[in-house]
């Protein structure tokens, strides 16, 4: 069995990544064998290194992938994206469920902020991923906070390819107002950290007061990791918490959500 | 005699006054409503916590857009109603809510917000293809001026019946050197009362701090522990021998030596 464990680094946002994959029971398909780990790198599409046998996580142990046991992920001033593959012994393809611990430190201060989620299926080749509707009501902006909002993606294979359907962005004021609307052509196999402040160019967020904004998205045709980043950039300190996808607000009719979510929104246009 | 309101549920009049479901098919009705959604709140321990509500039947179906309402109930740390409000969202629109703003009633240090989500339209199915609506929203815990700021969606909803109650342990590793204190919160999202032993775990599997308590419907507590008894142990994990409820998982602050914290859901 195999899933990916997919992470960005944000280094830009001035963090430093370290994941702990864990081996842990799991209710369905549960072993207790170790767990190869294969691991990836790519910076904007470009596999940049690749070790296929990373290392071995034990029943009930952990393996931690950070600069530390990986080179590639020393800073180079760019974003880069981590693909942990994770494969039991069994030699089988299909999917099998795993939470890991992703955790991202500011240096300077030491404090850090952890993550817990699942790991994910592999994009089968052939077969394009749906594009992504995101809500992330939860990014603030103010004289000392910004928002940043990460999106990983990982594609079929290690080539660099362009997604078929490019990633529109929005912020939506508090009231529904677009106050911004940005398009990205990224690669397959990418981490993209969408700059809420550099976004809205000054319309928001010279106020003391922290303000709400919707960072909303659409598009893409890949498989997505987001996650939003709160900093407060006097403190260092941050906040880090993953999107919920549709399937967490509804329970039908995601084939049309896809179709119709924020349609009207970037029909408006932004100014 | 007082008839049951309209407002959130025809299908629940028309159950009472005729004592038949299966006139609710022929019936139009908006949004199907998934369980009140609960989140932790906190005022004071050095924290203080804003809630965003999004309008997303709006965004997911634009087409039928219209405002929405968020139906609000605090629970103290034993369950009793604290206060209650209801807050209306715009098409498109998110409101960041700051409970001392909108319940004019004392607020407890500590707590859980129940939100579930409705349309004001008493007859509009326009939105019925989203199928059963879950009210998610985000919490925000942060110090005065957001000197930091930690934002975690809720993990569970409130249960009418009475679930499962796993034993469990977190995936998280907790590194005792690196913080100060961990400060965790559980919760009771069900109507009995529930007693969990709430455990902190070396990598070994030796428990290393536990704490039991009993939490009534609908209550929360509080645990802190100092990590400077625990630096022997390179990380420790949480685990509960029985959860309240399957996704009743304690949320997790890291407090810091130089006064910051961060929290996640474990």
């Amino acid at each position: 069995m195999i899933g990916q464990f997919i992470f960005p680094t944000c280094e830009v946002a001035g963090l430093r990544v370290a994941a702990y994959l864990r081996n842990t029971p799991r209710a369905a398909g549960s072993q207790s064998g170790d767990i190869g780990v294969e691991l990836q790198v790519f910076q904007r599409g470009e596999l940049v290194a690749h070790e296929p046998e990373f290392g071995t996580i034990p029943f009930g142990g952990v393996l931690e992938v950070s600069e530390r046991t990986c080179a590639a992920l020393a800073p180079v001033g760019a974003d880069r994206l981590v693909v942990a593959r994770c494969r039991t012994a069994d030699g089988s393809d299909s999917y099998f469920a795993q939470e890991h611990h992703l955790s991202y430190e500011n240096h300077r201060t030491g404090v850090f902020d952890s993550l817990l989620y699942d790991q994910l299926p592999l994009v089968k080749p052939g077969r394009r991923a749906s594009p992504i509707i995101l809500l992330a009501p939860k990014a603030w902006i103010s004289a000392d906070v910004n928002s940043f909002v990460a999106f990983a993606n990982v594609g079929a294979s290690a080539a660099a390819e362009p997604q078929a359907v490019p990633l529109v962005v929005s912020v939506l004021s508090a009231d529904g107002e677009v106050l911004s609307t940005d398009t990205y052509d990224e690669p397959q196999n990418s981490a993209l950290l969408f700059d809420v402040r550099g976004a809205l160019r000054g319309k928001l967020g010279n106020s003391d007061a922290p303000q709400l904004v919707n960072v909303v998205a659409r598009g893409g045709a890949s498989m997505y990791a987001i996650m939003t980043f709160v900093v407060n950039q006097v403190t260092g300190n941050f906040a880090l918490e993953h999107s919920l996808s549709p399937h967490y607000y509804v329970t039908e009719g995601l084939a049309r959500v896809r179709t119709e979510a924020l349609s009207t929104l970037h029909t408006a246009g932004a100014r | 005699m007082s008839l049951p309101s309209l407002s959130t549920a025809p299908g629940t009049f028309v159950r009472r006054v005729m004592g038949s479901r299966k006139i609710l098919r022929w019936l139009p009705r908006n949004l199907k409503l998934g369980d009140p959604v609960l989140q932790f709140f906190l005022n004071g321990f050095g924290k203080t916590t804003r809630y965003t509500f999004v309008n997303f039947p709006s965004l997911y179906a634009p087409g039928t857009a219209h405002s929405c309402i968020y139906d609000l109930v605090l629970h103290d740390a034993l369950g009793s109603i604290a206060g209650r409000a209801t807050i209306e969202v715009p098409v498109a629109g998110t409101a960041d809510v700051v409970l001392s703003d909108v319940m004019r009633t004392p607020l407890p240090e500590l707590g859980i917000l129940s939100a579930r989500i409705r349309s004001p339209r008493h007859f509009d199915y326009s939105d019925r293809h989203l199928g059963t609506v879950r009210s998610f929203f985000y919490a925000a815990y942060h110090d005065q001026a957001m000197r930091s700021i930690s934002v975690i969606h809720p993990q569970t909803a409130k249960y009418s019946s009475l679930p499962d109650r796993p034993t469990w342990r977190s995936n998280m590793l907790l590194w005792p050197s690196r913080v100060n204190s961990f400060e965790l919160l559980l919760m009771n999202p069900t109507t009995v009362d529930a007693v969990t032993d709430l455990r902190l775990v070396a990598g070994n599997g030796e428990i290393v701090a536990s704490s039991a308590a009993t939490i009534p419907p609908f209550g929360s507590r509080r645990v802190v522990w100092e990590s400077a008894p625990l630096r022997q142990y390179p990380y420790v994990s949480v685990s509960a021998d029985m959860l309240a409820a399957p996704n009743a998982k304690p949320l997790v602050f890291l407090n810091f030596d130089n006064g910051a914290f961060s929290a996640a859901h474990s």
